[in-house]
């Protein structure tokens, strides 16, 4: 593997019964379905992929470490069974993989519960929440008391942010962006990572009372390439800072389907490297020293990382 | 040459009771240029007041006309009506156009109580593409705390709407309720070739580099425009000299 210290902060590994038996979960979960369905149609697919394929994949690509973002199940028992899954590749693979918790917010103090599992587990954080997905606002009382927990546990939170214009796309969450600062100043010791660039707000952090209650925002770049030009990446940079901005690709999504059809990380790794505009001290940023810190100040294993 | 083109002429009467009004401190066209001139503009383009009253857009209009021919080397002036007014609005467009008004605006869609499907507003937009001049509207960067008289209008409205006008030049104040980083996006940035954004301040203090990050949004900076918002604002950013597409408009 190149020595590189990449960390992907955003990507989605399956149970293996979850592929094998894709049309039961997609029977039990439409959102599931609507997102991960192939048809002769479908120009992007999720192109799952098991976890030697994905280290190996990793390895190509000279990612060290692979965050797992858990899934947006509408079920609290498949969220369950999912951070299950996820446990134990963080314990075949210490240091490879790393886990986000699946958290379904409606489902109130089970929900708490589980994020209070997560931590015990071991988890780094809790997310890739859906507004969309799970059919839950902003100000949902279920998610306000997921956030507290996993403030008090020092658990970032990622979200799953969408872009209120543009094409529209299987699962394109068009909850308003504007109910984040709210959040962020209400939580202002909960760190949260908005993911796919945050649906734009970076420019709003443009203005001072914005960029004040987002002291404790990151931002993902997963599926950039399938929602910006690649100069979005310099532009983020300016916006909030490069320490700001963490490496993400939504592996095994693919996420150049115009020259590729099967799970991989090199094409965006390359991608950024050569075509970003970033310095190698930005570069050494965002594809993993920011992440890295971030791991080391997370949960209850902070400072493994540091 | 530098242009500033966000600037407002005011009567004191008018800023009683206007939030966004307080602390405007000059009310002649001679006060507003030299309050200008001092961060560098050459020239100011004063922008009508957003009135919902039809007497006040007239009035806004005439005190506008005023400077313009007392001041013809240092001011250009865009008219306002509200579009509610129908054919008289129309009516008033075409007499300041003919007096030497160089475009149509601010327009407050939210502030004026029209939608950007208003039949009125259509035909006010039609006009504009006729008369080759630029039609300018009050947006609002929103997420944050609220602003005065801050406008509902969000970035996909203005870009739904932004969609149907392929040959109208829009100018979105305020750094455009941040469609700037939608530009981003492919399928967006084919739809604002005849879109400009200006730099204006507007309640809130803005980041250093804004106009850095909206030249990356955007991938240039041909359509940003340095405004001031004076003297509705005390900070504004260094000025810019006008886009070449422009400067036949302004200048």
């Amino acid at each position: 593997m190149k020595q590189t210290g990449y960390i992907d902060a955003h990507t989605h590994m399956f149970p293996d019964d979850v592929v094998a038996r894709w049309d039961w979960y997609a029977q039990q979960d439409a959102w599931f379905a609507e997102l991960t369905r192939e048809t002769p149609q479908s120009r992007v697919r999720e192109a799952f992929s098991n976890a030697e394929e994905t280290l190996a994949l990793a390895d190509a690509a000279g990612i060290e470490t692979v965050v797992m973002q858990g899934w947006y199940w509408r079920s609290h028992d498949l969220c369950k069974r999912h951070n299950d899954y996820m446990y134990t590749l963080t314990q075949r693979y210490p240091g490879r993989f790393v886990a986000y918790g699946s958290i379904n917010p409606t489902f109130g103090t089970d929900a708490v519960r589980e994020v209070e599992r997560c931590y015990e587990m071991g988890f780094a954080g809790i997310g890739e929440l859906g507004p969309g997905g799970n059919l839950f606002s902003l100000d949902d009382p279920g998610l306000l008391d997921v956030l507290e927990a996993a403030q008090d546990l020092h658990l970032p939170v990622n979200f799953h942010v969408g872009e209120p214009v543009g094409h529209q796309y299987n699962g394109k969450d068009l909850t308003p962006i504007e109910g984040f600062y709210d959040l962020a100043k209400r939580y202002d010791k909960l760190t949260f990572v908005l993911a796919h660039m945050g649906g734009g707000l970076p420019f709003y952090q443009l203005r001072e009372d914005v960029a004040q209650a987002f002291e404790n925002v990151y931002y993902d770049l997963a599926a950039n390439p399938l929602l910006y030009t690649i100069r979005s990446v310099r532009a983020m940079v300016t916006l909030v800072g490069a320490n700001r901005v963490l490496f993400g690709s939504d592996f095994p999504l693919t996420i150049y389907p115009r020259i590729n059809k099967e799970a991989n990380f090199s094409l965006f790794v390359e991608d950024l490297v050569n075509n970003a505009g970033l310095s190698p001290t930005e570069l050494q940023q965002i594809m993993g020293g920011n992440m890295r810190s971030l791991l080391s100040e997370s949960g209850k294993n902070r400072t493994t990382f540091g | 040459m530098i242009v500033d083109v966000h600037t407002h002429l005011l009567r004191p009467d008018w800023c009683v009771n206007q939030p966004r009004l307080a602390g405007c401190d000059c009310f002649d066209a001679a006060a507003l240029f030299t309050k200008s001139a001092a961060f560098g503009a050459e020239k100011i383009i004063i922008q009508g007041w957003p009135f919902v009253d039809a007497d006040l857009c007239r009035a806004q209009n005439q005190l506008v006309q005023q400077a313009m021919e007392t001041m013809a080397q240092q001011v250009g002036g865009f008219c306002v009506v509200c579009p509610a007014m129908g054919v008289s609005a129309l009516a008033e467009v075409e007499r300041c156009l003919d007096a030497g008004f160089v475009g149509v605006g601010q327009l407050d869609p939210s502030g004026q109580g029209f939608s950007l499907d208003d039949p009125w507003f259509s035909q006010l937009c039609d006009l504009c593409e006729t008369r080759h001049v630029p039609i300018s509207f009050y947006t609002s960067l929103s997420v944050g705390e609220p602003i005065p008289g801050q406008s509902t209008i969000l970035p996909a409205d203005w870009l739904r709407w932004i969609e149907g006008r392929h040959d109208l030049q829009i100018w979105l104040s305020h750094y455009g309720a941040g469609l700037p980083f939608y530009a981003l996006m492919p399928e967006v940035e084919k739809h604002l070739a005849n879109v400009w954004f200006d730099t204006a301040p507007d309640g809130v203090t803005l980041a250093p580099q804004a106009f850095e990050g909206a030249t990356q949004c955007l991938g240039g900076s041909d359509h940003l425009l340095w405004g001031t918002n004076f003297p509705c604002a005390q900070s504004p950013e260094p000025a810019r000299p006008l886009p070449t597409q422009w400067e036949d408009l302004m200048v």
